[in-house]
């Protein structure tokens, strides 16, 4: 073989394994799972070469953890991809997230927000219909819902963004093990 | 080392070499896109409107804040970044400076007791004090404004219109 082409499978090959890596967020030792959601407590950026890397790309100019803590979901409680084909629910309480702010917030396969009709693109602490107890239901679907109706577009896979602003210190430390809000997708 | 073991070698050291390099290099390469699709000059605040679906020069857009930036270049100049806080904590506000790798290196809040009127001066070169020695020439300050209703967006708008990067000398 060729020097030149030797080199450039070797490249490529390195490109590849480099891409792969990049891209197994969800497997990345320094992530917890709890639940769909997946995220870190205090990630070492800076640190750690591929986290680092992976921050940079899928959640550009993100902030350091003990400013805010990013949790991501792209399956439900079943491990099954989120898609729009179907509709979910997203069940919690407000008590149960420690925080000054947080949101739950809806983005396509692209990362972007979903464009809709209603401009409606996240719930947050402050804009959550709940009953008296603090207890939500966020209604994840294409098709109009009533109450939290979180739309999404349709026949598409999505990703749900759980942030968590200036969360209470132990809240933070127990993130890993504590109830979060579940994603369950409905029967149709 | 046998003859065949070599091309063998050579192949895995070159695949890991190209590997390492990709992921300790896509941040940089991440930040200069993002500076090019930004469509301003460097030292110059970019004012975002209302953040929704149409916004697509940053992944994951947080549709509850709105944002000021700016990508500096302090190689010739410091750079001072001056502004307002809100006049409640109950509405976040934050600036972040990152690196040329996209890396936070620094973040004041609201919540933290610093003075509503803020003033940061950035240096890239030494100083005993009053000034932040950025870990790399060029880099990103964000300033993020949360919004839950439209009074608090009147507030955040303005504080948008304060933000402002003045150049100074490095003298």
């Amino acid at each position: 073989m060729k020097k030149w082409l030797f080199v450039l499978v070797a490249v490529i090959v390195g490109v590849a394994v480099g891409t792969y890596r990049i891209a197994n967020l969800e497997h990345n030792k320094a992530f917890f799972r709890n639940g769909s959601w997946t995220g870190s407590k205090a990630l070492p950026l800076g640190k750690d070469n591929l986290l680092t890397t992976q921050v940079s790309l899928f959640a550009l100019f993100a902030l350091p953890s003990e400013e805010a803590i990013y949790l991501f979901a792209k399956r439900d409680d079943k491990e099954a991809l989120l898609d729009a084909e179907n509709d979910y629910s997203i069940q919690g309480n407000v008590n149960e997230i420690d925080a000054k702010y947080w949101s739950i917030t809806a983005y396509g396969k692209d990362l972007y927000l979903i464009p809709n009709k209603k401009e409606r693109y996240s719930f947050n602490n402050t804009n959550l219909q709940t009953d008296s107890a603090g207890n939500f239901t966020i209604n994840v679907s294409a098709t109009k819902q009533s109450g939290n109706w979180l739309p999404t577009a349709d026949k598409k896979r999505f990703n749900l963004v759980l942030r968590i602003y200036k969360g209470d210190k132990a809240f933070i430390e127990k993130l890993d093990s504590i109830s979060l809000p579940q994603i369950k997708r409905l029967a149709k | 080392m046998k003859s065949y073991l070599k091309p063998i070698v050579l192949f895995a050291l070159i695949v890991y070499g190209t590997q390492y390099i990709l992921i300790a290099y896509l941040p940089n390469l991440v930040f200069a896109i993002a500076k090019y699709r930004s469509g301003q000059d460097l030292n110059t605040v970019i004012v975002a409107p209302k953040t929704d679906a149409k916004l697509r020069r940053v992944v994951l857009p947080n549709p509850d804040f709105v944002y000021d930036a700016c990508f500096y270049d302090v190689s010739k100049n410091d750079l001072l970044i001056t502004g307002e806080f809100p006049d409640t904590t109950l509405q976040y506000c934050s600036l972040a400076f990152y690196g040329d790798n996209v890396q936070p290196y620094y973040v004041m809040n609201n919540l933290q007791g610093f003075k509503r009127k803020y003033s940061v001066r950035l240096s890239s070169v030494n100083r005993v004090n009053g000034c932040i020695r950025v870990p790399s020439k060029q880099g990103a300050v964000l300033m993020r404004v949360l919004v839950t209703d439209s009074v608090q967006y009147a507030k955040a708008k303005r504080l948008q219109g304060l933000f402002k990067a003045t150049l100074l000398s490095q003298d």
